[in-house]
């Protein structure tokens, strides 16, 4: 752990709550970023976020410090965008079930549905983030941590709490997955860096 | 066309850190495959493509949102420290200490206490200690029954003044002359007597003992005089006997035992489902029983039987002849065999005139058309085999004819089983 999250924390056990909001501002974006691509609603990714940080605020004084803050704030966020994505999955379920037509989708009435919003994504993201969202949920998780987020592998198993090999091999199967999707849209085209490279 | 393995390699290239051999071999992967080159190639390029998807932020409403809800959350309790206190080093030492002087205590104690008792005299209950008391000025006390230190001893050195000696006083006069006996006077015996208990008067004489042994001979033998002898005095001397022959094949030896028997003057009765069974030739024991025989009449039976083994050479229907004292177990099976008890002690010695002898019974008996020395072939084992005494006209009419037995006469029972 950094020794400017460290003493932030001091801080903060010590009654300087402004310490906590320090390390919100720092970490506040990178998390939606991360979270935002696993749920692929920016309401949820929020309110995943927010819930978050309150409960890693709560539980600070159990943080032991043997790792990196973030890592630890990941993995509360990560389980809360989880516990998040059920709850919503089982509402939807309700709420056809007493509609009686399921096959109609729920009213969605997040700001991911906001009129010209689609229009502000480039094409690239649109059908990047439409594959990533067709990926399993624990291949989604690693690729976004691996892929979008850049963490090392040590981290990423330390977040999702599976071994190495797990995440390796969670990696390898969810690239060739995700390469299969976007085969029809992309075929064989390079980007320029990565031709280059 | 890439391998599984190949494949991961390749992927995990992409962006990620590989071990020496694995970066070695993505080298030579990459090198000499073009499939590889273009896995590689597009998995990098969707790496890439994911990477420079664009950043989103945290709505700023959030932010706040978030600082709120955290301003009005409980604050974060520190954690307990826990704080390991040194044991002082002055105080370590105490419980060893403790036990050690504890253990020293009892040490000194124990040794105290042994140099105590090992003193003479000291603390000991003595002989006077345990009578009871006793008034010395009582005339019915014994002299010198109380204990008392001789004059002449001196008295312990303790630097205190000498008690005086306080003048008895009779108060009152006991009347318990009764003294207890503490145990009886021991006994004296004359030197060399043994204690112990008394020796055997009537011991048996063990100069001469007489064992019975049962006779064990060969069936070919059993005509040798010394033999007959043997066989004879067996006979004489038991209340009943049993014989068993052994034979090979029983069939064989049951049809020999007959022929000896018809040749010895013996009327042999079949029992009629033995007769089947022999006719069926089955392999069974068979066993003759007669009362009516003498040691004589059994002496000339079985040199029947040694003469027609011997003829028979090799094939010869005996081999091992086993006469013994007939007993419970015999007894058993001639009830079983029977129906009836055959008692074994009725031996009848005396209760004939000695001018009625055996062979004028036989005169008489054969004179009134009844067979002199009768016997009964039944089939002895296996026991489940046996004839029901009730259901067979042979047996019965053998009990019938058999009459009271004559003097001299000991049961036999014959048994013709196969050698093991």
């Amino acid at each position: 752990m950094n020794d400017s999250d460290r003493r932030l924390i001091s801080e903060c056990l010590a009654g300087r709550t402004d310490a906590f909001g320090e390390l919100v501002v720092r970490y506040q974006d990178r998390l939606f970023n991360s979270v935002v691509r696993i749920l692929d609603n920016h309401d949820d990714a929020a309110d995943a976020v927010q819930d978050a940080f309150i409960n890693a605020y709560v539980s600070l004084g159990s943080f032991k410090g043997d790792a990196e803050f973030f890592t630890w704030l990941y993995r509360i966020a990560f389980n809360t965008a989880v516990s998040l994505k059920r709850r919503r999955k089982q509402l939807v379920s309700l709420e056809s079930a007493r509609d009686g037509d399921a096959s109609i989708d729920p009213v969605d009435h997040s700001e991911e549905t906001r009129p010209g919003l689609a229009l502000q994504r480039t094409e690239d993201e649109e059908v990047l983030q439409a594959a990533l969202n067709r990926l399993s949920a624990d291949h989604r998780t690693v690729l976004v941590l691996k892929d979008i987020d850049g963490l090392k592998y040590e981290e990423i198993a330390d977040i999702v709490g599976v071994p190495i090999g797990t995440v390796r091999s969670r990696i390898h199967r969810a690239r060739l997955e995700l390469k299969e999707f976007l085969e029809p849209e992309f075929g064989n085209q390079f980007p320029p860096e990565a031709s280059k490279g | 066309m890439l391998t599984e393995l190949q494949r991961e390699l390749i992927s995990l290239a992409v962006g990620g850190r590989l071990l020496p051999a694995e970066e070695v071999a993505v080298r030579a992967l990459l090198s000499d495959s073009c499939d590889a080159v273009v896995l590689f190639q597009t998995l990098q390029s969707q790496a890439a493509r994911l990477h420079a998807l664009p950043r989103a932020a945290l709505p700023a409403g959030r932010s706040a949102n978030i600082l709120r809800a955290i301003a009005a959350a409980p604050a974060p309790v520190a954690p307990s420290v826990t704080v390991r206190v040194p044991a002082r080093s002055g105080r370590s030492w105490l419980p060893y200490a403790v036990a050690a002087s504890t253990l020293l205590a009892v040490t000194g104690a124990s040794f105290w206490a042994a140099q105590q008792s090992a003193r003479p005299g000291a603390n000991r209950p003595t002989e006077t200690a345990l009578l009871p008391a006793v008034n010395p000025l009582d005339p019915a006390v014994k002299p010198g029954l109380i204990a008392s230190r001789p004059a002449d001893l001196p008295g312990p050195e303790t630097g205190l003044p000498t008690p005086r000696e306080a003048t008895p006083v009779e108060l009152a006069r006991v009347e318990s002359p009764s003294f207890p006996e503490l145990a009886p006077e021991p006994r004296v015996r004359p030197a060399g007597e043994i204690v112990g208990s008394g020796a055997f008067q009537q011991r048996p004489n063990l100069a001469t003992l007489d064992i019975r042994l049962p006779i064990l001979t060969l069936a070919s033998k059993l005509d040798l005089p010394e033999v007959r002898t043997l066989t004879a005095a067996e006979v004489s001397s038991s209340p009943a006997v049993r014989l068993d022959l052994f034979s090979r094949d029983t069939l064989r030896g049951i049809h020999a035992l007959q022929t000896a028997a018809t040749n010895a003057g013996v009327t042999v009765a079949v029992d009629g489902l033995t007769a089947e069974r022999i006719k069926k030739n089955q392999a069974l024991v068979w066993a003759v029983y007669a009362e009516s025989l003498t040691a004589d009449d059994l002496a000339k039976w079985l040199d029947q039987v040694a003469i027609l083994n011997r003829e028979a050479g090799k094939d010869a229907p005996f081999g091992a002849a086993h006469l013994t004292t007939a007993a419970g177990p015999e007894s058993r099976d001639l009830r079983d065999l029977l129906g009836v008890e055959p008692n074994f002690s009725k031996r009848i010695v005396a209760a004939v005139p000695n001018s009625v002898k055996a062979s004028t019974v036989d005169r008489v008996a054969l004179a009134m058309g009844k067979p002199v020395k009768a016997a009964i072939l039944l089939t002895y084992a296996p026991v489940s085999a046996r004839t029901t005494p009730t259901t067979s006209a042979e047996v019965k009419t053998f009990l019938t004819g058999r009459g009271d037995r004559k003097p001299g006469a000991t049961p036999v029972l014959i048994v013709v089983r196969a050698t093991n």
